[in-house]
């Protein structure tokens, strides 16, 4: 059964099922080294909100070619509708389930099977089409956190130089933003992800501290205010890291999610690197930036992610379908819900009442 | 007799209370309004508070002691501003 229309089914019927039974499979997977699979559940109950109007646009994955594939995937929902959409402006994978006044009690279950590879980028020229090439561009825009002009384009200018190589550009950009930050663990969730914040910080105390998204969004500004398309990627840490535990998690994922950054060159097209990760790595492990350790991963994570983590989407500053109450969504790394038009707080999973788990190997 | 007395109290509370509707300036994302939301029930006297982004407004049920003043310094202290809308 092809997977949309299982969705539909299912969703429209509220049908009662059994798990795993409500996963819909796509085509066999073989897997290969430096491979992983995982089983992936959430979980929301909106149970407690008896008689208000209740709505969740949750983000999921989307395959993406040659280093991560959605197996299985199924929902179970008592929701008056519910349904798989990807019409917002970046086409962002969303799941949208909404209750009336009167629904009781206000469930959602989301299963799927993920098969994660390591992705590398392996540096050498190739041909990219010019779709793609035009497609990037986008990428180049300002948007309402990511600003491309003032303080940011005046800071690009100064990391760049004389710099003309775009690769060179991204890596000096990358290499600024490792340097000058700190991760600041009293930041809610991601961070907020607004560079002229940031760089207001780093004028004022000398150093700039903040999240995974905080991170991202500067080195993305100042990429783009450099000329190089560039986005962060919102995603969720689903298992154990082979490099640090700063990069893994464990079973419950419900805090784990985490932003990266790709870049795109266009005699390689888009390439991952994760300025934030080498922060963190250098808080949880205590050692020094300048490290070996610090200075090994640091040119690791610029063109490499593990396959410890899955990529949702890359959607910044964007309405969401349908339409909330409450407008523009800065970033859609989170279960995103309303209760009678006024927003849940995500980052309190436990009075939101969410969970989200993660299994390794799972065949 | 109690139960009496109870809703007689909660009458009068809801009879007495004021409705405000304020334009809520610096918010920069929807997050902002769980902020603003704390810092206005934080106000002693306000019962209920509704916070909108894409409006920049907030929807306030108050006692009757309760002044704008007192809104807008409590939302002053989280960073953001308050101004009444008139109906």
């Amino acid at each position: 059964m092809e997977r949309r229309e299982f969705l539909t089914k299912s969703a429209v019927a509220g049908a009662v099922l059994c798990s795993p039974s409500f996963l819909s499979a796509t085509a066999a997977q073989t897997i290969t080294e430096n491979s992983a699979v995982y089983a992936i559940g959430l979980q929301c109950d909106l149970s407690h909100y008896t008689g208000k109007e209740c709505a969740v646009w949750i983000p999921i994955p989307s395959d993406i070619t040659g280093f991560q594939r959605i197996l299985e995937f199924g929902t179970r929902t008592d929701a008056e509708r519910a349904f798989e959409t990807d019409a917002n402006r970046y086409e962002a994978r969303t799941f949208y389930a909404h209750w009336d006044k009167k629904s009781l009690p206000k469930t959602l279950e989301i299963a799927m099977k993920v098969m994660l590879k390591d992705r590398q980028c392996d540096w050498r020229r190739k041909r990219i089409s010019p779709d793609a090439v035009n497609k990037a561009a986008l990428f180049l825009a300002p948007t309402a956190h990511l600003p491309t002009d003032g303080a940011i384009a005046n800071v690009a200018k100064k990391i760049v130089g004389n710099e003309k190589k775009p690769l060179a550009k991204a890596k000096r950009i990358y290499d600024w933003v490792v340097a000058n930050s700190y991760r600041d663990e009293s930041v809610h969730g991601c961070g907020v992800g607004s560079p002229n914040a940031m760089l207001a910080e780093l004028e004022k105390n000398g150093h700039m501290g903040g999240k995974c998204l905080d991170m991202s969004a500067l080195c993305v500004a100042l990429m783009r205010a450099s000329g190089i398309p560039a986005r962060e990627v919102l995603g969720i840490r689903v298992g154990p890291s082979r490099f640090s535990a700063a990069f893994g998690s464990g079973e419950t994922i419900t805090k784990a999610q985490h932003c990266k950054v790709e870049f795109f060159i266009a005699t390689m097209g888009w390439i991952p690197c994760d300025p934030a990760d080498i922060t963190k790595l250098v808080l949880k492990e205590g050692i020094d930036r300048t490290s070996p350790r610090a200075r090994e991963l640091s040119e690791k994570f610029f063109g490499f992610w593990e396959n410890n983590w899955l990529a949702l989407n890359h959607a910044r500053d964007f309405d969401l379908y349908p339409a909330n109450a409450q407008g523009m969504l800065d970033s859609f790394g989170y279960p995103y819900g309303e209760v009678d038009g006024e927003y849940l707080d995500p980052f309190d999973p436990a009075a939101y009442r969410y969970t989200i788990s993660s299994k390794k190997g799972v065949e | 007799m109690g139960r009496i007395a109870a809703l007689l109290v909660v009458c009068t509370t809801l009879l007495c209370a004021t409705e405000w509707t304020l334009r809520i300036g610096g918010m920069h994302c929807i997050a902002c309004t769980l902020a603003v939301k704390k810092a206005l029930l934080g106000v002693p006297g306000v019962q209920k508070a509704k916070v909108n982004f894409k409006n920049e407004s907030a929807t306030v049920s108050a006692d009757e002691s309760v002044t704008l003043r007192m809104m807008q310094d409590a939302v002053a202290q989280t960073g953001y501003t308050a101004k009444a809308i008139l109906p």
